[in-house]
């Protein structure tokens, strides 16, 4: 039992944050948000690029005809929102670097984080959840294991609380990674759109953009929270030597030779990984955020997602 | 090859434990990441590379075995036999005579001899030491003991050959003295076989060796004898040659005077043949006089020979007598005497002579000291002492008359004295002779039975004097063979070098010292040797009677000048000469083998000696050490260049 998933302090610097939502949503019960409703009043507040689904009648017509682009006027409105988190509780995700960097005795130790990926994870679920309800705002969660997903909520209300930690306290990461499937699945079968957190490594080998776009597709408000290990960026933090490496999802063995070649060109790997999604997520409007372990909690959440505009 | 330690090997059982680290470094630590998805992606790329890691791996492994392998090869002090002429405590005698400049082995016979010895100190192993001797007239010690290869070659690079006679049981003796402080010594002599007598040696307290240098079919050609001595028509020079080859030959024999070409004859040597010269008529004036027999043998420093004549220089003698046939005669049958006759009362000064002769006067002592003085009957004087130009005073106490002694007999000689040699005065009778009392300065010579001097010889202030108590007309002795030759003695005497008698001096050889005989005055004496180079002034003691000088290592001509205490040169300069003739040098057959104490010793005993050289294999050891280090490195990054080529 993870009993410093949060403290008490904490909790009240949470709840005097609240979520900002970018679109307002239609809801069945009155919270404390402004929906984009007709008839009532209508607040003009942004635009945004066009997606398969929207609806026709948002399109701005005068930006079309000065800049043959599709945009969609967003209204602002006074509704009770819903929240999806979505936590990736694949193996990848539970990956303890420090206990490799102690066996292998490599450098990088003052900064890898106890607990590993998981657990932080796990907090980051918790505070926006924590923050939604506090918000009167309906909560689901969503834990995403190969291409199934499991779903706990509607959660309404701040009482509704503890049995969202309990929940995550008990949450084990299993299974693999496939989160095109997983979002896509999910996508089709929930038909509650609203703000939506993606919480997950990325670390998916079907890929996972289509996914995202899936997710848009439906109507959702996607914020990808991208979680990475430091010596997932920098593997000379946990690795060194000569190794061979198990994945601990697929359990495929690899042979490798630690060496600044070798670590130079995962580094150029890496990019050419994760700048498509960077390019994707700046070209949806998708906010994006590369949170790694290293970084103490309370100012992940603070600092970072406030500046994200995550929060206000 | 050899191994001195085989012990050491077993450290080649440290292979086991390298092996052991490079099988356990292969293995790898398995560990979990997140996701093998990166990482796969960017080892396909590295296929190619794989041949190359697990290559330079093994090459790594065997280089530290190959390193591991000559370390152990060093520790295990590997050898190679080295043939040589000894081991172990070696004495080199190495002979440096004159026989040594013979040109039978080119350059010569003594730097022939001098690269075998370069050989013996190269060739010597772990554990030898080496000692090298000099051996000429005298045996002087180069390096003493050592193994230090460099010392010995510098010892003997300054070596020069001499051109003295070999005294080999000398330098044996001292090789033996070396060679018996440690057990396993080996004395090697290194010469031509021209090594004198060494009969007496009876034992030799280590094993010898003898390297052979030169020929046994060499041929030599020398003069062996100079000479010059007063014929009556001249000086007439003798020379003797002979042939030390077995083949006859031709050559011609030039005879400078005075460093001017005199005569140059032809002439022809019979194997084995000596024969001798004479050469006549000279110039009276001959003073040195060197000859040549140029024939092209193998040995050119005995082909040339020097001799002096001192008495070339007229001796100016000034004879005061109213008339005296036999002085006259006596100096007159003397060489170079320049006679010049004043009678007693015609005679004022000496003047610039060398001699003066009184004879039945009063005598007068010239002012200047280097006048000798030979006094015949002196006279009282009957006046008082006046001076003019003489010093009177001293006179008159030098020779002061007594009286008159009749029929003196002729008590005892001091024959060994320089003045009475040869002279017998066995027949003399005298009739009536002065009584004169022998001066303190003077030492008598023949004194009469009672007592009184005839005959003294002395030193007043510098001058030479010699004093005869009676005239010559009273006695029998201008009738005697004694006469001239004491007329003869008192000359040299009273002017030493003066008398051109050379026939009978004794051969300088070289090395062997110069005696010059000191003038009176003489404060400090200086020689010259035949390279022109003077020698620093030789102080002289009160006393000394003659002056030793040693340094004569060179044959030719060597020249002395005796100077007084305010620098000024006495009487002139004499010149000595210094000459080889040794038959044993000249006989330059080169011997293949040598006889002493009961052993024979010949040239081509050979022994194993072991060399190590373990020092190379560490050199070798060290390049491959950095070798790998290189190869360790460049094999990190070879895969990034090795990609970046492929691409």
């Amino acid at each position: 039992m993870d009993h410093d998933l949060w403290d008490e302090a904490f909790l009240r610097k949470l709840e005097r944050l609240a979520l900002v939502s970018q679109r307002r949503r239609m809801g069945r019960l009155s919270g404390a948000r402004r929906s984009p409703k007709r008839g009532s009043s209508v607040e003009f507040a942004d635009y945004r690029n066009y997606t398969a689904g929207d609806d026709l009648r948002q399109l701005d017509w005068n930006i079309y005809a000065r800049l043959e682009k599709l945009f969609v006027k967003l209204f602002e409105e006074e509704e009770d929102l819903t929240v999806h988190i979505l936590l990736d509780a694949s193996r990848s995700m539970d990956w303890n670097s420090l206990a490799v960097a102690r066996t292998l005795e490599a450098e990088g130790r003052p900064e890898l984080q106890t607990g590993g990926k998981f657990r932080y994870a796990r907090r980051i679920a918790a505070a926006l959840g924590y923050i939604a309800l506090s918000d009167l705002d309906r909560v689901y969660l969503a834990t995403l294991r190969g291409a199934a997903w499991q779903r706990l909520g509607p959660l309404h209300g701040r009482q509704r609380a503890v049995s969202l930690l309990n929940y995550l306290e008990r949450l084990q990461a299993e299974g693999d990674t496939g989160l095109n499937a997983s979002l896509k699945s999910f996508a089709g079968r929930m038909r509650q759109p609203g703000l939506l957190y993606l919480i997950s490594d990325l670390l998916s080998p079907d890929g996972c953009l289509d996914g995202i776009r899936a997710l848009q597709s439906a109507g959702y408000e996607v914020n990808v929270i991208h979680l990475l290990d430091p010596a997932e960026v920098n593997p000379q933090l946990a690795l060194t030597g000569d190794l061979t490496l198990r994945d601990i999802e697929t359990g495929q063995r690899l042979d490798v030779s630690i060496e600044p070649g070798l670590v130079a060109s995962y580094e150029e790997k890496f990019a050419r990984w994760r700048d498509p999604i960077i390019q994707f997520c700046t070209r949806q409007a998708i906010p994006y955020l590369l949170a790694t372990t290293d970084v103490p909690f309370e100012d992940m959440v603070l600092h970072y997602m406030r500046r994200r505009g995550l929060l206000s | 090859m050899g191994i001195l330690t085989p012990l050491a090997l077993l450290f080649a059982a440290l292979a086991l434990p390298i092996l052991v680290f490079y099988l356990l470094k292969l293995r790898r630590r398995e560990v979990a990441v997140s996701s093998g998805m990166l990482w796969e992606t960017f080892l396909q790329d590295r296929q190619a590379n794989a041949l190359w890691q697990r290559l330079r791996a093994n090459l790594l492994l065997f280089l530290q075995l190959l390193l591991l392998a000559l370390l152990v090869l060093a520790l295990a002090r590997p050898f190679f036999y080295v043939t040589t002429a000894a081991r172990g405590n070696v004495v080199v005698l190495l002979d440096s005579s004159a026989s040594m400049q013979a040109t039978d082995e080119l350059p010569s016979r003594f730097a022939t001899a001098k690269a075998k010895v370069g050989d013996l100190i190269d060739a010597l192993g772990a554990g030898d030491r080496m000692t090298i001797i000099s051996v000429g007239s005298s045996s002087r010690l180069l390096v003493s003991s050592t193994d230090d290869k460099r010392l010995l070659h510098e010892g003997l690079d300054r070596l020069a050959v001499g051109y003295d006679s070999a005294d080999m049981a000398a330098g044996l003796t001292l090789a033996a003295s070396v060679a018996a402080q440690t057990k396993d010594s080996s004395i090697v002599v290194v010469s031509d076989g021209a090594v004198g007598d060494l009969s007496k040696l009876t034992n030799l307290p280590a094993s010898l060796r003898y390297l052979s240098v030169g020929k046994p079919a060499a041929n030599n050609r020398a003069i062996t004898a100079l000479a010059v001595r007063e014929g009556q028509g001249g000086p007439q020079l003798l020379v003797g040659l002979a042939n030390y080859g077995q083949v006859a030959a031709s050559g011609t024999l030039t005879i400078s005077v005075d460093g001017k070409l005199w005569s140059a004859k032809p002439l022809e040597l019979q194997p084995l043949e000596r024969s001798s010269i004479t050469v006549d008529d000279l110039p009276r004036t001959a003073s040195i006089i060197d000859a040549r027999f140029n024939s092209n043998d193998d040995l050119a420093t005995d082909d040339t020979a020097w001799t002096t004549r001192s008495g070339g220089k007229p001796i100016r003698t000034l004879l005061v007598s109213d008339g005296n046939v036999f002085i006259e005669k006596a100096l007159g049958l003397m060489p170079n005497i320049e006679l010049s006759k004043v009678d007693t009362r015609g005679y004022t000064t000496a003047g610039d002579v060398d001699i003066v002769v009184f004879d039945s006067m009063v005598p007068r002592l010239p002012a200047t000291s280097t006048i000798g003085l030979l006094v015949i009957n002196p006279q009282q004087n009957p006046n008082k002492p006046s001076a003019t130009g003489d010093i009177d005073a001293r006179s008159a106490s030098a020779f002061n008359v007594l009286g008159r002694i009749e029929y003196p007999q002729i008590g005892p000689v001091q024959v060994g004295d320089p003045v009475m040699q040869y002279a017998d005065f066995g027949n003399v009778q005298v009739a009536q002779a002065m009584k004169l009392p022998l001066p303190d300065w003077a030492r008598a010579l023949v004194l009469d039975r009672e007592g009184n001097p005839l005959l003294y010889a002395g030193d007043l202030n510098g001058a030479r004097i010699v004093t005869i108590a009676f005239d010559l007309h009273d006695s029998t002795i201008p009738l005697q063979v004694a006469f001239p030759i004491l007329v003869s003695n008192i000359v040299d005497y009273i002017q030493p070098g003066a008398t051109g008698s050379s026939e009978i001096a004794a051969v300088t050889h070289p090395g062997q010292p110069l005696n010059v005989a000191l003038l009176p005055a003489a404060d400090s004496v200086v020689f010259s040797g035949p390279d022109g180079k003077a020698s620093e002034a030789i102080p002289v003691t009160n006393g000394q009677q003659q002056v030793s000088y040693a340094a004569t290592g060179q044959p030719g001509i060597y020249s002395v000048r005796q100077y007084d205490v305010n620098g000024q040169q006495l009487g002139r300069s004499q010149t000595l000469a210094v000459n080889l003739f040794s038959d044993q040098e000249s006989q330059i057959a080169a011997s293949p083998s040598l006889r002493v104490a009961g052993q024979t010793a010949s040239g081509s005993a050979q022994e194993l000696s072991q060399r190590e050289f373990w020092l190379p294999v560490i050199g070798i050891a060290l390049l491959l050490a950095i070798v790998e280090w290189w190869i360790y490195f460049r094999g990190r990054s070879l895969p990034s260049l090795w990609r970046r080529a492929a691409s």
